[in-house]
């Protein structure tokens, strides 16, 4: 049988679940976050420039 | 001033502009991740729901048996992206000239394979507290899971302090190989040192489990499986994009 020592088995079962929960939420959060700011810098930088637009950069835009 | 007139500037203008198109494709295949993690997201909600309000009550344990629903799928998922990992790291020895290719994709499998491993061991702990009566024992499968985590976060670990990235690569792939033979250790080691934890539930000639039982945790380790899926594409795509910052970045000086 069961132990619970002085806790409800509440505790140990949404304890189990929440975790995960927690854990597998935080680690697709963080890593979706990063791939934004990494995708943003690849946009902000100038990087996904298109041939045309590169060329008007050179007319002057990255005055 | 204005930048870039010479024809050096012109040169890495068109060279970066050349990857536009590349760099494009990533971004839409992290756009397409975002959809496959909500269905898992959603897949998986509706397997906790069963496990946790549809199927019956244990006659032993109670009501405490249903952290089988989580602690089962993230252990197995653990099994599947350390081996994963280890798999794409074989083929990157194997054929050199994919190894940058197959080292990001087995470093995102290894993540993805850690974070499993340390819930397997979390909620596993949280179980064996009401049904043994302790948080942690030194029992085969635990030791052998506690190890194969340990040798995931050096993984890791060895990879921060590698700066060189082609022996980065070498060692890295090495070391999920190392990750991966713990695989079977713990997997047979209920069988072959008989101590606190329980056997295999599920075995070729038996099953100790009702039918409702089994669809419930065959549902959710589908379920689990398909997250951890959705994780390595989120995880290899972010690793993808963040190699191709830094290369346009040392493309432009």
């Amino acid at each position: 049988m069961a132990d619970y020592g002085n806790l409800s088995w509440h505790v140990y079962l949404w304890a189990a679940y929440l975790v995960t929960g927690v854990g597998l939420g935080g680690f697709a959060w963080r890593s979706l976050r990063r791939r934004t700011e990494d995708a943003a810098a690849l946009e902000s930088e100038g990087f996904l420039q298109a041939p045309q637009a590169t060329k008007q950069g050179d007319m002057g835009e990255r005055s | 001033m204005t930048q870039g007139q010479g024809p050096e500037h012109k040169a890495l203008q068109k060279h970066l502009s050349q990857r536009a198109p590349q760099l494009e494709t990533l971004l839409r295949a992290a756009r397409r991740d975002r959809w496959i993690l909500l269905v898992a997201a959603v897949a998986l909600a509706m397997g906790w729901a069963a496990g946790l309000f549809w199927v019956g009550a244990d006659t032993d344990q109670g009501e405490v048996y249903r952290i089988i629903y989580v602690h089962v799928p993230v252990a197995w998922n653990s099994f599947l992206w350390v081996m994963v990992g280890a798999a794409f790291a074989s083929w990157g020895l194997a054929r050199r000239e994919r190894l940058p290719s197959m080292d990001l994709s087995s470093q995102a499998a290894l993540e993805v394979g850690t974070v499993f491993a340390a819930l397997s061991l979390v909620t596993g702990m949280i179980w064996g507290r009401p049904t043994w009566g302790v948080w942690w024992d030194w029992d085969p499968r635990l030791v052998s899971t506690l190890v194969m985590f340990l040798v995931c976060m050096g993984y890791h670990l060895l990879r921060s302090f590698t700066p060189d990235a082609r022996a980065r690569r070498v060692v890295a792939a090495g070391v999920a190989l190392l990750a991966a033979l713990n695989v079977p250790i713990v997997y047979y080691s209920v069988n072959i040192w008989r101590s606190i934890h329980q056997p295999q539930t599920f075995s070729r000639s038996q099953t100790a489990a009702s039918s409702d039982v089994v669809a419930t945790l065959f549902f959710n380790v589908f379920a689990m499986i398909v997250l951890g899926y959705a994780l390595y594409r989120v995880r290899r795509g972010g690793l993808s994009l963040s190699s191709a910052l830094e290369q346009a970045r040392q493309d432009r000086g």
